[in-house]
C-alpha cells in the first residue's frame, strides 16, 4: 500500500460527501522537502495545513524547502507570489483612493 | 492555513460587495468558466451578496461534466478486460455511461482502481508487469501537464503495459463556442485560474477583442471571485474589453512554461467532443504519433464506440449558461447525486451537484 491510496480528507469538500480526488481543484501547501536529482524526477514533500503528501515538482524548477506551491493531481504548477499575494487587499485600497468612476484596474493589457 | 483563510476574510469580503454594488450601474452577465469557481460561488453564498443586476451564469468548466459519454463507455470496455487493471480520478467512477459506470463496474469484479496522481498508474504498471495499466486521462489544461509527464515517464521507463485513454478537453474553443452561440448572454468571463497558471493569460487576447468581452482570470477563493467580479464590472461599466489577471499570485503572463513544454511534446490539438454540446475544432488534447503506441483507445480497439446522449438530461444548456439546474423538471427528483442522469449532477464540479448540495432547500422551500 503507498501513500497514493490513502484518501485524503483534507482534499476533501464536505467531509468526503462530494468526491474522491477532485479534478480541477488546486489546492496550496508548504514546500517541506524536496529530493530527486534531475528537474523531471523532482519530487517534494508539501504541508497542507498540517497533512503531508507528495507531489512531482518538475514543472517548478524555481520552488524552494519553504516556498508555497499550488498542487493538482499530484503536481505543483505554480509557485506562489508572497508579493502579488497582497494585490487582493491592496486593490481595495487603490480603488477607494482613487475614487470608484475612472480609475484604471492594475496590469491591464490593451 | 497560508494561502486560503486570508482570502476568506469577512471584512475584506463585504468592502468588495460594497465596491460591486457601488460601481454598478446598469445589468451585466458575467461567466465563471470554472467548476471550482462555480463551487466556490453557490458554497459561500457570493452570489446572494452581489446587486440584483448581476448575474452569473456557470460555464462548461466542469472536466468530468464535458467528457462525452462515448468515453465512459469506452472506459468500461477496456476495464472489464481481465487482464486490466484501470486507474482513474474518482471523480470520474460514477459519471453515467450509456448502461453503466466504471464503480458498478469495479463493484462488479473490475480491477479499477482511484489515484491521486497519473504518476501512481505509472508505478503500479512498473509493479504489475504481467498486468495492462491503463490511466483515464481527462481534464483541462490544468491536468494536462500531470497526464503528459505520465506518458512522457512510461516511455522513458520503456514500460510496455502503460497506456491512457485521453479525453483533454481545452478552455479557448470552449469561450468561442459559447459566445458564437446565437442569443449568447455571456457579456464577461471569469477565466479559470488554475487553466491560465499553465497556459498563461496571453490567448486570451485575440478572444477578448473579437468579442469585446473583458476576459479577468481569477482565482478560487470567495476574495479572488468578489475582486473578478468588481475588475470584470467595472471594465463592463466602462465600456471595455481587456485582459486583466486577478488571480496573479498564481498566474504568470505566459503560465508556466515546464509544463507546457511537456504538453507539446506529449499531446497534439484535435477536434473534440463535449458532453451535451457536441464536437468543437480544436478543442482537445491527443497523443502525438511519438506516444501513439500509448494511446489506450488504439491498443484495446475502441476508436469506433459511439453512442447517444440521453434525451432527459439538460446538461447541455446547463453547462452552456442557458439553463439553471433548478430550471431542470428532473432536478432533485429523477436525478440526484445518488442517482445522476447526467455528469453534471456527478462530479464535484458539476453545477448540477453544487445547486443540490447548497441550495436544494432554498429551491425547495415554496
Amino acid at each position: 500500500m503507498t501513500a497514493a491510496f490513502v484518501l485524503d480528507k483534507s482534499l476533501l469538500l464536505d467531509g468526503g460527501r462530494c468526491s474522491l480526488a477532485l479534478m480541477c481543484l488546486a489546492i496550496p501547501g508548504k514546500v517541506t522537502n524536496i529530493y530527486g536529482e534531475e528537474q523531471l524526477s523532482r519530487m517534494g514533500r508539501i504541508d497542507f495545513g498540517g497533512v503531508l503528501k507528495e507531489a512531482c515538482l518538475a514543472y517548478v524548477p524555481e520552488a524552494q524547502i519553504g516556498d508555497y506551491v499550488i498542487v493538482h493531481a499530484g503536481f505543483a504548477i505554480s509557485r506562489l507570489d508572497e508579493q502579488e499575494a497582497k494585490k487582493v487587499f491592496e486593490y481595495l485600497k487603490e480603488i477607494s483612493e482613487l475614487g470608484a468612476d475612472d480609475s484604471q484596474p492594475p496590469e491591464r493589457s490593451q | 492555513m497560508k494561502y486560503v483563510d486570508e482570502y476568506r476574510e469577512s471584512d475584506a469580503a463585504h468592502r468588495y460587495v460594497r465596491e460591486i454594488h457601488l460601481a454598478t450601474s446598469r445589468s451585466w452577465t458575467l461567466m465563471e468558466l470554472c467548476g471550482g469557481q462555480t463551487h466556490a460561488i453557490i458554497r459561500h453564498g457570493l452570489d446572494a451578496l452581489l446587486p440584483e443586476k448581476i448575474e452569473l451564469i456557470h460555464g462548461p468548466g466542469c472536466p468530468v461534466c464535458v467528457t462525452p459519454v462515448e468515453f465512459i463507455d469506452k472506459a468500461l470496455t477496456i476495464a472489464r478486460r481481465p487482464e486490466v487493471i484501470f486507474c482513474s480520478f474518482g471523480d470520474m467512477l460514477r459519471v453515467p455511461g450509456s448502461s453503466s459506470d466504471l464503480l458498478s463496474a469495479k463493484a462488479a469484479g473490475a480491477d479499477v482502481r482511484i489515484v491521486y496522481s497519473p504518476l501512481d498508474a505509472v508505478r503500479l504498471a512498473g509493479q504489475n508487469p504481467e498486468k495492462e495499466v491503463v490511466f483515464f486521462g481527462v481534464g483541462f489544461e490544468t491536468t494536462a501537464p500531470a497526464t503528459a509527464m505520465a506518458v512522457y515517464q512510461a516511455r522513458l521507463k520503456g514500460l510496455s503495459n502503460f497506456s491512457m485513454l485521453v479525453s483533454h478537453v481545452l478552455v479557448p474553443p470552449a469561450m468561442t463556442a459559447i459566445l458564437e452561440e446565437p442569443g449568447c448572454r455571456v457579456q464577461g468571463f471569469l477565466a479559470a485560474g488554475h487553466v491560465c497558471a499553465i497556459m498563461g493569460w496571453q490567448e486570451y487576447l485575440p478572444i477578448a477583442a473579437k468579442y469585446h468581452v473583458p476576459v479577468v482570470v481569477t482565482g478560487f477563493e470567495p476574495l479572488d471571485i468578489l475582486q473578478g467580479v468588481l475588475m470584470c464590472v467595472r471594465q463592463l461599466e466602462q465600456g471595455h474589453a481587456a485582459v486583466e489577471n486577478q488571480y496573479s499570485r498564481c498566474v504568470k503572463p505566459a503560465g508556466n512554461p515546464e509544463a507546457r513544454k511537456m504538453m507539446a511534446e506529449v499531446f497534439k490539438i484535435v477536434p473534440r467532443k463535449w458532453r451535451g454540446i457536441g464536437e468543437i475544432p480544436e478543442s482537445g488534447l491527443a497523443l502525438t504519433q511519438k506516444y501513439s503506441a500509448f494511446d489506450a483507445e488504439n491498443r484495446f480497439g475502441v476508436e469506433a464506440v459511439s453512442v447517444m446522449e440521453s434525451a432527459k438530461c439538460q446538461s447541455g444548456l446547463v453547462l452552456q449558461g442557458r439553463m439553471k439546474p433548478n430550471e431542470c423538471p428532473e432536478f432533485g427528483g429523477s436525478c440526484t447525486p445518488e442517482h445522476p442522469l447526467g455528469a453534471t449532477m456527478v462530479s464535484s464540479e458539476g453545477t448540477c451537484a453544487a445547486y443540490y448540495l447548497y441550495r436544494r432547500t432554498a429551491v425547495m422551500s415554496p
